[in-house]
């Protein structure tokens, strides 16, 4: 006869356990100033840049973009000096006077022409041309303030790199302004005064551009505040509708109890992993979702392997409680257990150590919640369901 | 051996070799053209070779093409190409089993071969404010609509091939454009409003340049590079000695498939503006008294006039071209005198191209302006490192899972290891089949069916084992462990499926591409453990003579 190993014996004090473990992770986090949200979910921008120059650091980084109030990480290879920075969408859009906006930058020659209306209201633009390449323009514009004249509209624009010259009709106020937007900064690279785009992301890379040569912007995101709710709301709803529908399908093929049972593991795993993150000062964004969507997967598996089994042992109708029935089915299918854990723990630890940045935060959660979706399996899936069938035949 | 198990046979080596075959534009080479312009010098040439020193590239020279062949070439590296002095055009030649099968290759997407990503939505407040009401969920889908034709009609001043541009919802568009260089010049491609005009067709020097263009242009394509295109319609008018008045420009058609626009043969337009896009007031698609799918509009009091005078007698059986931002995009005949500013383009259209062609007019009418609130970049090579680095990490962990479940399983182990090299296939090759485009989550959820499909085999030797145990004989042992088994991998895997199918249906993006590959992943786990390992299993238990099973 095979040794049945009692995992149920200390049921209580895991439980208790479980919360203890639980509450530590949130205080930890509320420690370090809780969670850690990505720009995918608040809003933001985010740029991976490296740095020709060695005595760039993430102090220096930060102390220069402090307008912008960043997050700057160093990754990689430090040999490459490359640093993630990242801004959320509050602190990066604010102006000059400290008003939050969401505006989108104007386009150049847009924002050239707002220039000058601004100071001469009553002009009108003739005419505007492309000039020989895409950032440079040739507008003729008409003033009927009679103190515009060639210097006072360079002056106007003294912002951009332009040359006025009047139009040969003498008779009208008119002028040619030629103006070039190229700032070409020391990389080759352009970062020019304003796009359609988020304006924070521009003004970012440009006080980069302006302090250090050798930028190299290696990537650069932008998340708007509509988005980054609508995924969050869209996370949020997915997971509970799977976590639903796999639910009902528990009670349709096996009993209430073991839904009972998989749903209390499932919410367990969320709230552990998501607390992990936020103890680690891991950015919850897209791929940190996938993982845990990964791992809530992975667990569900483990769980319904458990109790498929204690389901076919209960069949056999011995005398036997129903603890030592779930007791014996986590001992026969132990050897499975550990078998499967240890092969998806290696190929997650090779990930984690060779997988590149890319996968780098992704494998680390997933190691982690491999380990607590073992855990979860035998000791608060199982449990919850004899206390449930407890419960009810009292 | 039963003629059963002989068909079975037959039909699991079938699945196999098809597999292969349809994975082979993936993970095989990919041959390269670089085509150089007349200009290129030996410096150009060699800082191309350069670029492919590094990866195991191979690569050869033959007068005015250089051929790169290698794994690592992606779309990204393709545009890339494209910017370098010297060269005309790049292009990734189509594997042959992508032509004689229609298959598809898995792309890489943005996140893993470098490029950008923009999710842009209209103006909806400016419009509101416009119209001077609010609008409706069918309003906001149809400008959207409007926005999406009016991208894809610049889609070349993005200046990268293999684009791709489509709604997200009904609120929003998603552009994605591998390997572009200058982000900022599509940013500002996109944010500049359309400019929509009404020109007279000049038959005489448009037949002209027909005949020019049969005579020299025959099959050939137009090139995808508005440099080129603008140098070939500097030819024509040449060619055909166009007057000042006149303008050459060509007429473009939307591809039914990919929606991307071509340009298709030149057409000699005045230069004088007949009417101008703001005249025109709506555009509706309607039918006409003959049943037929029209695209009516109403011009504004003042466009009244204009068309009037544009569609005058003199002009009847002339074309009226409607150019989009220097692009022709339809040439109705005038058929009458349109002066009740209200008429009809009729041509036989499908209710597609009359909204399309609807949707250009009111860009006249109403343009729309957009706003990016999404924006990603990826450098090529930071995506080059995560594939990279992410390819190394599979083969390893792989090369471990293998090693462990010989040592652990013997030969049964090796089984397992066959199906699941197996596996990876068939999976890979569904993906090839959806033409999948393969992104981190993907590799996730491709991660994770691989760790499920270890444990369907783990599941089935366990309960071999266990029925060993009991004392019974291998070939009851291996149809118990089987078929109980069977029941613990469906109803685990089952679930995790409903999971999967849940992100896939209601989720976005990224989280749809872990779905993708986790619901592949799983259902072909399930057809690898339960069917072809089993069968091999079944073909072992006819061995009467075997003691002991190796497990």
């Amino acid at each position: 006869m095979e040794r049945t190993i009692n995992f149920l014996k200390y049921k209580n004090w895991i439980f208790i356990f479980t919360w203890v473990f639980i509450a530590v992770l949130l205080v930890l986090t509320m420690l370090r100033g809780g969670f850690v949200w990505g720009i995918d979910f608040v809003g933001g921008h985010k740029i991976i840049a490296s740095f020709e120059d060695k005595n760039v650091n993430e102090g220096v980084i930060r102390t220069l973009l402090k307008d912008f109030n960043p997050t700057v990480q160093q990754v990689g290879d430090p040999s490459k000096n490359e640093y993630i920075i990242t801004t959320k969408l509050e602190t990066a859009d604010k102006n000059k006077d400290g008003v939050a906006s969401t505006s989108t930058c104007l386009i150049k020659d847009d924002l050239l022409k707002r220039t000058l209306f601004e100071k001469y209201p009553l002009v009108s633009f003739v005419n505007i041309e492309n000039g020989v390449d895409q950032d440079s323009y040739r507008i003729t514009a008409q003033f009927k303030d009679s103190s515009a004249n060639e210097a006072s509209i360079k002056d106007a624009l003294n912002a951009y790199n332009v040359t006025v010259q009047r139009s040969a009709n003498q008779s009208i106020n008119e002028y040619i302004i030629m103006a070039s937007f190229t700032q070409k900064d020391k990389t080759g690279s352009q970062v020019a005064a304003g796009y359609i785009g988020q304006c924070g992301l521009e003004h970012l890379k440009l006080a980069l551009g302006q302090k250090y040569s050798g930028v190299h912007i290696e990537s650069e995101e932008t998340v708007g505040p509509a988005i980054g709710e609508y995924l969050r709301k869209s996370a949020w709803k997915l997971t509970l509708m799977a976590i639903i529908l796999m639910s009902i399908y528990l009670a349709f093929r096996f009993e209430f109890k073991y839904s009972v049972g998989g749903m209390v593991s499932l919410i367990h795993d969320m709230i552990i992993s998501i607390a992990f993150c936020g103890v680690m000062g891991i950015e919850f964004d897209i791929q940190i979702l996938a993982a845990l969507l990964t791992l809530y997967g992975y667990s569900i598996n483990d769980t319904i392997v458990i109790f498929d089994r204690i389901r076919e042992t209960n069949q056999l109708k011995s005398k036997i409680t129903f603890a030592d029935v779930i007791n014996k089915a986590i001992t026969q299918t132990l050897s499975r257990t550990i078998l499967t854990g240890v092969t998806t723990l290696f190929a997650l630890l090779v990930l984690f150590l060779v997988g590149g940045e890319a996968l780098h935060n992704f494998a680390f959660v997933m190691l982690f919640g491999i380990i607590i979706g073992t855990y979860s399996s035998v000791y608060v899936a199982s449990p919850v369901v004899l206390w449930w069938e407890k419960w009810r035949s009292r | 051996m039963t003629k059963g198990m002989f068909y079975k046979t037959i039909f699991i080596i079938a699945i196999i070799a098809l597999s292969v075959l349809l994975i082979l534009p993936t993970v095989g080479t990919k041959k390269m053209e670089i085509t150089l312009t007349d200009a290129a010098t030996a410096g150009n040439i060699e800082t191309i070779r350069k670029k492919f020193s590094e990866g195991g590239y191979k690569f050869t020279e033959k007068g005015k093409v250089l051929t790169v062949e290698g794994r690592n070439i992606t779309d990204a590296i393709m545009n890339e190409m494209k910017t370098f002095d010297g060269v005309a055009d790049a292009k990734i030649l189509k594997h042959w089993v992508e032509r004689v099968f229609l298959a598809k290759k898995i792309n890489l997407g943005l996140d893993l071969q470098g490029g950008m990503y923009l999710s842009l939505q209209a103006n909806f407040d400016g419009i509101e404010k416009k119209i001077g009401r609010t609008l409706t969920e069918a309003d906001k889908t149809e400008i959207t609509q409007q926005a999406l034709e009016l991208l894809r009609n610049r889609i070349d001043k993005f200046g990268v091939s293999e684009p791709s541009i489509r709604p997200r919802g009904n609120e929003a568009i998603e552009i994605q454009l591998p390997g572009v260089k200058d982000p900022a010049g599509v940013k500002k491609a996109i944010g500049t409003t359309g400019s929509l005009e009404y020109r007279l067709v000049d038959d005489k020097y448009t037949e002209a340049a027909a005949m020019w263009f049969k005579n020299n242009y025959k099959d050939k394509q137009i090139s995808d590079d508005p440099e080129a295109q603008k140098t070939l319609l500097d030819e024509i008018s040449k060619a055909v000695a166009l007057p000042d008045t006149m303008e050459m420009l060509f007429f473009w058609e939307r591809d039914k498939n990919t929606g991307v626009i071509k340009p298709l043969y030149p057409m000699a337009l005045l230069k004088e503006i007949a009417v101008k896009g703001t005249d025109i007031k709506e555009a509706t698609v309607d039918r006409d008294e003959m049943q037929q799918i029209v695209v009516a509009f109403k011009t504004t009091p003042e466009g009244a006039s204009k068309f009037a005078q544009a569609t005058a007698p003199e002009n009847k059986g002339k074309k009226l071209a409607i150019v989009l931002d220097n692009k022709i995009r339809n040439a109705p005949h005038i058929n009458e005198t349109i002066s009740s500013g209200a008429g009809n383009i009729s041509g036989g259209f499908a209710y597609d191209e009359a909204m399309t062609l609807a949707r250009i007019i009111k860009e006249g009418a109403l343009p729309v302006d957009l706003k990016i609130v999404e924006e990603r970049t990826v450098g090529p090579s930071l995506g080059q490192d995560s594939i990279e680095a992410g390819v190394k990490a599979f083969a390893i962990g792989l090369i471990g899972i293998f090693i462990f479940s010989l040592a652990y399983y013997k030969l049964g182990g090796l089984f397992a290891d066959i199906g699941l090299i197996l596996n990876i296939i068939f999976v890979l090759a569904i993906l090839s089949l959806l033409g999948f485009t393969l992104t981190l989550p993907g590799i996730a959820g491709f991660l994770l069916s691989t760790a499920m499909a270890v444990d369907a085999n783990v599941l089935i030797y366990e309960r071999i084992k266990e029925e060993l145990k009991k004392g019974k004989s291998i070939r009851i042992a291996i149809i118990n462990g089987f078929d109980r088994a069977f029941w613990t991998i469906f109803d685990s895997n089952l679930t995790t499926l409903l999971a999967a199918f849940i992100l896939f249906q209601y989720g976005t993006g990224p989280i749809k591409g872990f779905a993708v590959t986790l619901f592949v992943g799983i259902i072909v786990s399930m057809f690898v453990a339960l069917y072809v390992t089993r069968f091999v299993y079944e073909l072992i238990s006819l061995n009467k003579k075997m003691k002991k099973l190796s497990l």
